[in-house]
């Protein structure tokens, strides 16, 4: 194998370190790089944030509508009974003939949703994220006649009924009715509902707000959760990055204590001043969190005296 | 010298120093430091053009960021950064080439380098002006050449590390490294001669004024 000369080598030692950056370049190459890996996690965790808000949205629209399934069933074999009725020939009056598909319909359909109905309507129920806004109405209008053991009899497509005692059996009557339009809107899903004129029962309020709150409150923490995992794992950037993401979403949030404690131990530990440190232990003196903001932050550790 | 400095335990291959312990993964944050140092250097070495070294730091350093859960300690760390190292120069080379067709830019940067000396003080004057000659004689090489000489010669990788980086055969890595030294010596001698010429013509100049005088 051939050597390098003499005078080749002697270039090489002599140019050795040439090409080291200084130590200012260095800094602030590595400086870029915290940035730009501080804004690429609070990127992530956005994109993260709005994607399981989708998938949530997704779920919702897959697992919402449960009845155009059975629906498609039912109506199969009402044509089904159709034909094969029509083709032995047994009924010359078309009108009898319709009725008798029609409560064919009403049976398969009501055995079909029995078995489903209780887990149909618990799923109704159950809070969900993204469960806001009047895109949900229908399946809150569906959903609430379950929730009334008695319900109102005037709410939905047929004709209003008084209370008056003279008039109870047109009362039973549109009970009866309101009955089977029950079962009808149960199989028929959103659609057959909303054609009445007052069929659109008012939205709970307090379970959108609870959902809504419940989905805030997720949020709140995820973004609450990766801060602390940034500080646990020394991206002290990348925490701070998101504790100021956090102050702008949720200033007021269910988590400002924590955010704080994360912002002081992360600028105690890049050794940027106890400022922070003891900003919080002035604001919360007998938090959790005080302990480790003392200790990490050099501050005196005196408990204040509970009463 | 910057070497021995730069490259601490367990963070260190090379002939002169032995790797201890790979550092894992998770580990990797405090080396982030001396991979910048690295791959500044190495990229100036392989060709990347000055002005663009930063860029190509941060592109390193996020690749290296980006893939740290890939590295599953078969190689050392530094080997392993240098493989990332060499793909982000040959990224840049590529552009500064595009680049340099579009706008016609002429690659004699060191030559213009030469010609303006930087206020550099009088200790790493020396240094400076080796370090601009060695680049000058590198442009010289072909760049599969120049990668394994770089490796071997001035990072100090040994051939089969190198080649495990560079993903050839130990001996075409040989066979590239011989090449690499015969020209480099052939280039440092061609220098060594024109040095020598130009000395020879201004001092046969100054004798030339001072008969006429």
């Amino acid at each position: 194998m051939i050597d390098l000369d003499d005078d080749a080598l002697a270039l090489i030692r002599a140019a050795r370190g040439g090409d080291d950056p200084t130590l200012a370049e260095r800094d602030h190459a590595l400086a870029v790089f915290d940035a730009e890996r501080a804004r690429q996690a609070a990127s992530q965790a956005l994109t993260e944030q709005s994607a399981s808000e989708r998938q949530a949205a997704r779920s919702w629209s897959a697992g919402g509508r449960p009845g155009h399934s059975r629906r498609r069933l039912a109506l199969g074999w009402s044509i089904a009974a159709f034909v094969s009725l029509a083709s032995v020939g047994a009924f010359a009056d078309w009108q009898q003939v319709l009725g008798h598909v029609r409560a064919l319909g009403e049976w398969s359909s009501r055995l079909f949703t029995q078995s489903a109905q209780e887990p149909l309507a618990e799923a109704r129920l159950r809070p969900r994220v993204g469960d806001v806004g009047p895109e949900h109405e229908p399946d809150t209008a569906i959903a609430e006649p379950e929730l009334d053991p008695q319900p109102e009899l005037p709410s939905l497509t047929f004709p209003r009924a008084t209370a008056q005692p003279a008039q109870s059996a047109q009362a039973v009557q549109s009970a009866q009715a309101v009955q089977s339009a029950q079962a009808v809107a149960s199989v028929e899903g959103p659609s057959r509902v909303e054609k009445g004129p007052s069929s659109r029962v008012p939205a709970p309020q307090a379970s959108s707000s609870i959902a809504a709150d419940d989905s805030q409150l997720g949020q709140e923490l995820e973004l609450i959760g990766r801060a602390r995992d940034a500080l646990t794992r020394g991206d002290y950037a990348v925490a701070r990055t998101l504790t100021r993401l956090h102050a702008q979403n949720y200033s007021r949030g269910h988590y400002v204590e924590e955010r704080r404690a994360i912002e002081a131990l992360a600028a105690c530990r890049q050794g940027e001043g106890s400022e922070l440190g003891r900003a919080f232990v002035a604001r919360w003196p007998s938090s959790l969190f005080t302990p480790r903001v003392q200790s990490d932050c050099g501050l005196s550790n005196s408990f204040p005296e509970r009463r | 010298m910057a070497r021995d400095l730069n490259f601490r335990v367990p963070f260190v291959t090379g002939k002169k120093t032995e790797a201890v312990v790979l550092p894992q993964a998770s580990d990797l944050e405090h080396h982030y430091a001396e991979i910048t140092e690295l791959a500044w250097r190495t990229l100036r070495r392989l060709g990347v053009d000055k002005e663009h070294v930063p860029d190509a730091v941060q592109d390193t350093l996020l690749v290296v960021h980006r893939r740290q859960a890939d590295y599953r300690g078969e190689s050392s760390l530094t080997s392993w950064v240098y493989g990332i190292v060499l793909r982000v120069a040959s990224g840049y080379r590529r552009k500064e080439r595009r680049a340099g067709a579009v706008f016609g830019r002429v690659q004699s940067e060191s030559l213009e380098e030469a010609a303006s000396p930087e206020p550099t003080p009088l200790d790493r004057l020396e240094q400076s002006a080796a370090t601009r000659l060695l680049h000058s004689l590198l442009d010289t090489l072909a760049q599969d050449v120049r990668e394994v000489f770089v490796l071997v010669e001035l990072e100090e990788l040994q051939v089969a590390e190198a080649a495990r980086v560079l993903g050839i055969s130990s001996s075409t890595c040989k066979g590239r490294l011989r090449l690499g030294r015969e020209q480099f010596n052939a280039a440092v001698a061609r220098h060594r001669a024109r040095v020598a010429h130009a000395e020879a013509r201004t001092l046969l100049l100054a004798e030339d004024t001072g008969g006429r005088r």
